[in-house]
Parts: structure tokens; sequence; C-alpha cells
């Protein structure tokens, strides 16, 4: 079956940059989300990266706003994925709330359909159990923004079959994206080293050690990185972040996954980074 | 053209953090901004000088620098006057 339509859930940062993806490689998408403002946002970003995408890749398409208009589809109803032909989900990292979603989406699709999930953290086998289609169920960890990056984590759970990572496979290659598979396990490798990474700095911060410049320059500068730990938790979101870690140092019961109280804090605050227009940097 | 490049160069610094930079550096090269911020600064100068970056507009050349984005926005605003 060639896969042409696929339903993103989740119309934030990964949603909107995934689909801005999907869309320059000659997907049509299906975007989910539980607010009709959100997808409003989503819609004119997603237009807007495509429009400017040839500035920063000079190998994408010229996708004009008619066209990008006319390859998505926005829906508050999830029964709006029934006819794609795979899923990615990148909803909130919430145990509760993804269970509900796949006990829904299992229901709506049809059983061959491929389930992605697009999880900081949380388990492929875990998500596949709330499933009757276990086998059908895979890790695609996109990084940020998809698509302006050449390579993803994917994740095979215990029961996730060969055909399903074909499959995924077929996706990412089309996407023009390298692939490294890994095994399960919380966090994958990537947010389980990374989420350390950023919880020390903010703890770094915490203790006035360095202020957030200081913090990101030592990586940037000493270590090479593109961006610093901070810089990078502005971005995925500082909820999202402690949600991580949550899940973290829940599922290894290791205190080195506690979650700096200034984490905490600042999203108690609503400082979310980036999506609030401030986290330790404003925006 | 200095009100553009004031304007330009204030929002650039309000939103990337960084200190006083040359009106001819390079953005890109120097590293200064970032593909997210590239996007963001696109829509800024659409929505502040009431512009419109078309498909033939997007080439680095036009954007790489503050003085370049200055003369690109001026030539724009000329285009709608005339």
């Amino acid at each position: 079956m060639m896969i042409n339509n696929i339903g993103v859930i989740g119309a934030g940062v990964m949603g909107r940059g995934i689909t801005v993806d999907l869309i320059a490689h000659g997907f049509k998408v299906a975007l989910i989300d539980i607010s009709e403002t959100i997808l409003t946002k989503a819609k004119k970003d997603i237009v807007d990266t495509l429009r400017f995408l040839p500035l920063l890749n000079k190998n994408a398409p010229l996708i004009s706003p008619k066209t990008a208009l006319a390859s998505i589809k926005t829906s508050t109803h999830l029964t709006h994925v029934k006819n794609c032909d795979f899923i990615i989900e990148n909803i909130s990292e919430k145990w509760e709330l993804k269970e509900a979603l796949y006990l829904r989406l299992d229901r709506i699709c049809a059983s061959e359909i491929c389930f992605a999930a697009d999880t900081s953290c949380i388990p492929i086998t875990r998500i596949g159990a709330a499933t009757n289609r276990p086998d059908r169920v895979i890790g695609i960890h996109f990084m940020n923004p998809s698509y302006l990056k050449s390579t993803v984590e994917i994740i095979r759970g215990e029961q996730t079959s060969d055909n399903t990572e074909s499959k995924a496979q077929a996706i990412l290659t089309r996407l023009e994206k390298e692939t490294i598979l890994v095994k399960d396990t919380p966090g994958f490798v990537s947010n389980r080293i990374s989420h350390l990474f950023m919880n020390e700095a903010i703890c770094v911060v915490q203790e006035e050690v360095a202020n957030p410049g200081q913090v990101d320059q030592i990586f940037k500068k000493c270590f090479g990185h593109t961006m610093g730990p901070l810089e990078t938790a502005d971005l995925i979101g500082l909820d999202t972040v402690l949600n991580s870690l949550e899940v973290l140092y829940n599922a290894y019961d290791n205190p080195k996954y506690q979650p700096c109280p200034l984490l905490k804090k600042m999203v108690t605050q609503g400082r979310l980074g980036r999506k609030s227009k401030e986290g330790f940097y404003k925006y | 053209m200095k009100q553009i490049i004031l304007t330009v160069k204030a929002y650039i610094q309000d939103n990337i953090a960084t200190d006083e930079f040359e009106d001819d550096l390079d953005l890109f090269e120097s590293g200064l901004i970032n593909s997210l911020f590239t996007i963001q600064l696109m829509t800024y100068l659409e929505k502040t000088f009431a512009i419109k970056i078309t498909m033939d507009d997007l080439e680095l050349s036009n954007f790489c620098s503050v003085n370049a984005i200055a003369i690109f926005v001026q030539k724009k605003l000329d285009k709608i006057s005339t």
C-alpha cells in the first residue's frame, strides 16, 4: 500500500514541524488537536514555514500558501484520521492522555494501519499494549524542527513487527531521514541522556553558579554544540521537559532524574520557553 | 533607511539576547541567527513594514545582514509607493 495520507495527532511544536516536513515531501496531512485556537495558529505557522523554507534549505520545494492549504486538513475530531494510511502521534507527554488517545485510535483506524509514537520518554511497548495492535506500533523520535533535521531515532517495541518497521522506514526514506534504531527503554537514548543535561543545567542556574547565557555558551563554545541545554529546554518547552523528567524519574526510580525545583517553579509560573515567549530567555 | 536598520536591529537584539553587532555582519555565517529565528524574522518584517515576501525574494543575499534587510525592505516599500 502506498502511504500518502498521514494523520498527525497534536498540533504543538513537534506536530507543526513534522507537518511542514511531510507536506514539503508530498504527503497529505490530517492534523488533529483538541483546540481550534491551536489549530488555527498551527495552520498559519505551517504555511509561513513552508513559504520561507527554501531560504533555509535550498533543496526545499517552493510551496505556495494555496498548495500548502490544499495539503492539510485540520480538525478537533479524531475520527478525521479514519482514512489515513499512517498515524504519527505527538500529544503531551502524559501517560493518561496517551493511553486514552491510543484506545480511541485503535477503534477508529483500520486494523492494518500503523501508529508511530513521537514520544519523548514513554516506552513503545507500553503504548503498544494499550492497543489491540502492538505489532503495528513503533516509536519515531523526530528532532526539532523536523524539517531541518536529517536524522531520527526509531524504537521498536517488544512486539513491533518487521512490516511496521518497513512502513516507517519507507516514510522516513521519503522524508530523506537517516534512522538510528535503538531498543525500547524509557527516554530511549536521546532523552535519557539529554534530560539529565538540561536538568543539571537548570540546577546550576538555580544555585547561581552561572547564568543561562554562560551555561549555554560553555556548551556551544567549549563543546561545539549548536545549542546549549537551556536554549534547547526553552525550544522543547519547559512543561514538556518537566513531564519527561517525571516519566524518567518514575520509570527508573532513580533520584538523578528528580526535576530541579527551579524547573517546577518556572512551569507553575507559565514560563514555558519559546511557546510562552519567556523561559530562560525572552522571545 | 536608517529607521529600518534601527528597527530590525532592535528586534534581533531583543529576541536573541545578543550584544551590539555591525550592520553588515553576516547573520547566518556568524551564527547569530538560527533557522527558527529566520522564519520568525521573515514574518516580523512582513507584519512590521506591511510588505509581502514572495517566492522570488527568497534569496539569502536579501537577508544576510541588517544592511541587506534594510535595502530589501526599502525596495519593497518603494514599489508599494510607486
